[in-house]
């Protein structure tokens, strides 16, 4: 049971999201108002700060970094613009609708584990009324007749809330920026996918594979222009994006 | 008397009765973006629409002796201006014209001023249909008794410090000397798609 799971788990790890959820600035946003504080501002201008520390991890990141951008311009680009010119916006937009619907267990669990229990409710909800009157989550009734909005949470935050610092900076292949918190994370928010322990590896391999190959495309056929415009505009990309990430997960972690 | 106090007063410490607070000054920044739209550069702009305008609201100085860090004293006098001339060049070809775009059409609720010391953060809010509520909070620093702006945070993602992180790791990783190739070279893709 073990190794099925752990295969399955691999499979997710290794092919969600293909290292683009990270770099999103859009996901900034998904979580609705966010109080920011004086307080949770460590650095003033007057901040004395140390000089550059680089992850333990360093080598490993900067080959894993060059190789996600080498797949991500050879293959997830090209695949993703023809997949967006053969299908209109709207549709991809069920598309990712209809993955993220699916996603509710470790939504669901984590909330509760973090005991925000308004999100477990709205989680609860959400499932259920787009499962069935949002035809199977291709349309997020939940959120437009009901106002429930979608919570965030993963097991990487719920980590983070109890305690746990985020550890070295990692970059995983196909995957991106992570923590090894947040690694260890991904592998536990992997093993809460109900069908780990209902298919054979071979059949939960190649679902998650085709599942999340398409999600990977679809996602990102509707950000095209993203990597394009953080690498022109960036003084160095990966810098950049490891400073997003760890900001952006520490912010979610203190919300 | 008391007038003639408060007449000295004033003389002496202008900051204390005339300065722009911390909202205004992020109020009044956000409305000349607003208005001046893509104007921002183009030889026939109003002036209140050229660069200058904005920088007398932002802390180009401060930031840059923040964004070097420990390297900043290391670098000697002139290396320091051209710095600063690079990033207030950066910023005028990057920031403007993109915060300008963004905020044109958009409403916004500004919300409460925090103040510490010689630091403010003033939130403001923006509704976007796609992406629901943005927070955008302006952190100030407060020099002279001027108040102006160091850093913009988009949902708590500071844009300064991700600034700072590039610019730190490019002095540690390479040299002062490609920090500054990096930066023309950023600026000249800026221009060229704009020229495009």
């Amino acid at each position: 049971m073990q190794k099925r799971r752990l295969g399955g788990v691999m499979v997710l790890c290794l092919v969600s999201m293909l290292g683009l959820g990270p770099y999103m600035p859009t996901a900034l946003a998904q979580n609705g108002a966010t109080q920011q504080g004086l307080n949770d501002s460590l650095d003033t201008l007057d901040t004395v700060i140390p000089a550059y520390e680089p992850s333990v991890f360093e080598p490993f990141n900067e080959k894993m970094f060059s190789f996600n951008i080498w797949m991500d311009e050879h293959i997830l680009r090209p695949v993703a613009r023809s997949y967006a010119g053969a299908v209109p916006e709207p549709a991809r937009l069920s598309v990712r609708r209809f993955f993220d619907n699916i996603g509710v267990v470790p939504r669901f669990a984590n909330s509760l584990f973090q005991l925000k229990l308004d999100g477990a409710a709205r989680e609860a909800g959400r499932f259920v009324i787009n499962s069935t009157i949002g035809g199977l989550g291709f349309f997020d009734v939940a959120k437009n007749q009901f106002g429930l909005e979608r919570s965030q949470e993963d097991f990487g935050q719920t980590l983070g809330k109890y305690g746990v610092g985020p550890g070295p900076y990692l970059v995983l292949p196909f995957i991106g920026p992570s923590t090894v918190r947040d690694a260890v994370g991904r592998v536990a928010d992997g093993a809460m996918d109900p069908k780990t322990y209902l298919l054979s590896t071979v059949e939960v391999t190649a679902t998650d594979a085709g599942t999340l190959i398409t999600s990977a495309v679809n996602e990102r056929s509707l950000n095209l222009g993203l990597f394009e415009s953080v690498d022109r505009f960036s003084l160095d990309m990966y810098s950049a994006v490891q400073d997003f990430y760890l900001q952006n997960r520490e912010r979610q972690i203190a919300e | 008397m008391g007038r003639t106090l408060l007449l000295v007063i004033g003389l002496l410490f202008p900051q204390l009765g005339w300065a722009d607070s911390p909202a205004e000054v992020t109020k009044r920044l956000i409305s000349t973006m607003q208005s001046c739209g893509q104007e921002f550069g183009s030889p026939s702009a109003p002036p209140q629409c050229t660069s200058e305008e904005i920088e007398k609201n932002l802390a180009v100085v401060q930031l840059s002796r923040w964004l070097m860090g420990p390297h900043w004293d290391t670098l000697g006098q002139e290396k320091q201006d051209d710095f600063i001339a690079l990033l207030t060049r950066l910023l005028r070809e990057l920031a403007y014209p993109r915060a300008s775009e963004f905020l044109a059409d958009t409403q916004f609720e500004y919300g409460d001023t925090q103040l510490q010391g010689n630091e403010a953060l003033t939130e403001v809010s923006v509704v976007n249909p796609d992406e629901g509520r943005v927070t955008i909070g302006f952190r100030l620093n407060q020099s002279e008794g001027v108040w102006k702006i160091w850093d913009v945070r988009l949902d708590g993602v500071s844009m300064a410090s991700n600034l700072r992180k590039q610019v730190q790791s490019l002095m540690s990783k390479q040299s002062y000397e490609e920090l500054v190739e990096r930066m023309q070279r950023t600026i000249a893709n800026a221009k060229t798609e704009e020229a495009g």
